[in-house]
């Protein structure tokens, strides 16, 4: 199947229906994601918590098609990811979804800048093009002047803010972040969290967040909580606050 | 800069990240080409040299005859048939050729050779000293003696026929051989020289005079020869140069056939062929062990690669652009394995094409195809050995990758993401 533009008009822009993902077989059997049905609207600051291992990563990975879902669909402004071809789903990576590692991985090889035009110059985006974006981003998220320099010189947090820049360049309309403040002091991801809020707000980019991060689960406009593969919670809140539920422990 | 060099400047800083492994590669890969280069070379050369003693000693590249001369041999089948042709205009019209560096006639015949002690049966072959040296090379084995001259009744022998019938530069002989016109011709003829072929049958046999004198011993006409020899300049020019010169020579009539040495002497053919397999097979050889080493090295890329592949298959990549990243960086390493072996082997190679290593005091000289081969390491130049293992080895060097890319491909993005 091939991605259609058409479908965001009307869809949400994630949906998932009866979601499995079962890793192994009969009595070893995991259910990383078990039974999800959600549905998340263009527009959404979402963060997904719950404890390790409750199957926020496997969910973001499932919605992106980096893996396959054992059962039940997922699909992004109205395309069925598990039933795209491979080729489908770059395409569909390349020119709707951001993604943002834990582990920021930037590819060693590669400057800041280069890290950054990646997606674009997969696009086909022109050189002149998208070393503007990148650099008018650059400047607005504080890595200015550090172009040049390949991720082995840059600290985690200015790492991150590459990773996220290459996430949100060209402007995808979903941007899946995982555990993307794990890495950083409270100034960095503060900085960081800054730059997506205002990409929301003003470019209306979905972003859907795995954490346990609470600053991160503070800005969200919605909070969705996994305990063993199942949504257990799905609440809208006001950015700033902090639903105590989100912190109590699994059972309470 | 282009998005193509963005490409290739990935692929160089990838092989940079593992300098050692990449540079080992390379210079494997470099020695391959090299030893390619070399060995291809030289086996081509000793192909030319094979084939340059197989004409040169006694056939030439081209040959004139009448088309029944062969394989009978009968006396009155001369080129032209009845009457024969103008053997001056014929020669003439031969040498013409821009490819042609030398012709001449021969008349053939055979016949009884008495010492005053014994007599031998001989292979009579009159020629025409001064051209047949310009064709063919068998008169540089005279090892005493003077040619024989026209008119005089001169004969040069064989050495072993010389020994056989106890006679030497300077006695007389007589011959004794059925002439053209069914009577049997006789004459004495004075030994004007001893010849040594290294052929032992031409040298047991062999009984070389003027072509004006064996016609006139077998009651041939001056229009009358057997054979035209031809030398061409570059062997391999012969069948061209034979359709030149049937072209050319087609008003002198039905009875002349022109054929290269490539017709009539096959065995030779078939070695060249035969050299032509060895060098595919060391082509092939090397080259197996060079898709090894870039096989390896790429595969090993591509398992500390796997988080990376993960990363740009979520940014979106195509597993068609993945395969052509890793194919492209073993197409870089290709092209540097490339000039490296052009500098190693380059200067070898113009260094044999010039200066051919002479082993004939330590392998010395062998009988070969009736012809006497002499070890010299030589090259022969040709700019189709190098180009050929250049694109051999970039080829080699990209399937080599191909494996190594699917796995790139397959890597599992969300499994090789979360470390596993």
């Amino acid at each position: 199947m091939t991605p259609s533009a058409e479908g965001s008009a009307r869809n949400p822009a994630v949906e998932a229906r009866g979601l499995w993902k079962t890793y192994g077989e009969g009595a070893t059997a995991v259910h990383a994601v078990h039974d999800v049905s959600l549905a998340i609207e263009r527009g959404e600051f979402v963060a997904l918590c719950g404890p390790s291992g409750s199957g926020k990563t496997t969910l973001v990975n499932l919605i992106g098609g980096l893996t396959d879902p054992t059962r039940g669909v997922v699909e992004v402004d109205g395309d069925d990811v598990g039933a795209m071809s491979e080729r489908a789903r770059a395409q569909l990576r390349l020119e709707r979804i951001g993604f943002v590692f834990q582990a920021f991985n930037l590819l060693p090889v590669l400057t800041a800048l280069e890290n950054a035009e990646f997606p674009l110059m997969l696009r086909g985006v022109e050189r002149e093009e998208r070393r503007k974006e990148v650099l008018e981003l650059f400047e607005h998220i504080g890595l200015g002047g550090l172009e040049d320099r390949r991720p082995g010189a840059l600290s985690g947090g200015q790492q991150q803010r590459v990773a996220v820049a290459r996430a949100v360049l060209g402007a995808p309309a979903l941007v899946l972040a995982d555990e993307p403040t794990a890495n950083l002091d409270t100034a960095a991801s503060d900085a960081l969290l800054d730059v997506m809020e205002l990409l929301n707000q003003e470019r209306q980019v979905t972003f859907i967040f795995c954490t346990h991060d609470p600053r991160v689960m503070r800005r969200a406009r919605r909070i969705i909580r996994l305990v063993d593969g199942h949504v257990e919670r799905d609440a809208e809140k006001e950015p700033g606050d902090l639903p105590s539920w989100v912190l109590e422990p699994v059972g309470a | 800069m282009s998005d193509r060099g963005f490409w290739v400047r990935i692929g160089w800083r990838n092989l940079g990240r593992h300098r050692r492994r990449s540079v080992i590669t390379a210079v494997a890969l470099a020695w391959g080409f090299a030893a390619v280069v070399l060995f291809n070379g030289i086996l081509e050369g000793m192909g030319a040299d094979f084939v340059r003693s197989g004409t040169d000693l006694m056939a030439g590249q081209l040959r004139i005859q009448n088309p029944d001369y062969e394989p009978e041999r009968d006396l009155w089948d001369v080129i032209g048939g009845d009457g024969g042709v103008p053997v001056g205009e014929l020669l003439d019209r031969v040498r013409a050729d821009s490819d042609v560096i030398g012709a001449t006639a021969r008349v053939y015949g055979s016949g009884i050779v008495a010492s005053d002690s014994t007599s031998r049966g001989g292979l009579l072959m009159g020629i025409l000293p001064e051209a047949e040296i310009q064709v063919t090379q068998f008169l540089e084995g005279l090892m005493e003696g003077t040619v024989p001259d026209p008119g005089a009744y001169e004969v040069v022998l064989g050495q072993e026929l010389a020994r056989q019938l106890r006679t030497s530069v300077g006695e007389v002989v007589v011959l004794v051989a059925p002439s053209s016109d069914g009577s049997l011709g006789n004459e004495l003829f004075t030994v004007s020289g001893i010849v040594r072929t290294g052929i032992p049958e031409v040298d047991a046999a062999q009984v070389v005079m003027h072509l004006d004198d064996l016609q006139f011993l077998l009651a041939l006409g001056p229009d009358d020869v057997h054979e035209v020899a031809v030398a061409a300049a570059n062997p391999w020019d012969a069948p061209a140069v034979a359709e030149r010169l049937s072209a050319g020579l087609a008003d002198l009539g039905p009875d002349i056939l022109i054929e290269p040495w490539t017709s009539f002497r096959p065995e030779l053919v078939e070695f060249a062929n035969l050299i032509g397999g060895m060098n595919w097979i060391i082509l092939l050889v090397i080259f197996l062990m060079a898709a090894f080493g870039v096989a390896n090295t790429m595969l090993m890329g591509t398992f500390e690669r796997r988080r990376e592949f993960a990363v740009v298959k979520a940014l979106g990549m195509r597993p068609g652009r993945i395969m052509a990243m890793v194919v492209g960086e073993a197409l870089v390493l290709g092209l540097l394995a490339v000039a490296a072996g052009a500098l190693i082997s380059l200067p070898l190679v113009l260094w044999l094409i010039h200066y051919p290593v002479d082993l004939t005091p330590i392998a010395g000289e062998q009988m070969f195809m009736e012809g006497l081969f002499r070890f010299v390491l030589r090259v022969e130049h040709s700019w189709d050995i190098p180009i050929r293992a250049a694109i051999g080895l970039v080829i080699t060097a990209v399937l080599a990758a191909i494996y190594p890319a699917l796995r790139a491909i397959r890597v599992p993005a969300a499994e090789a993401l979360a470390g596993r």
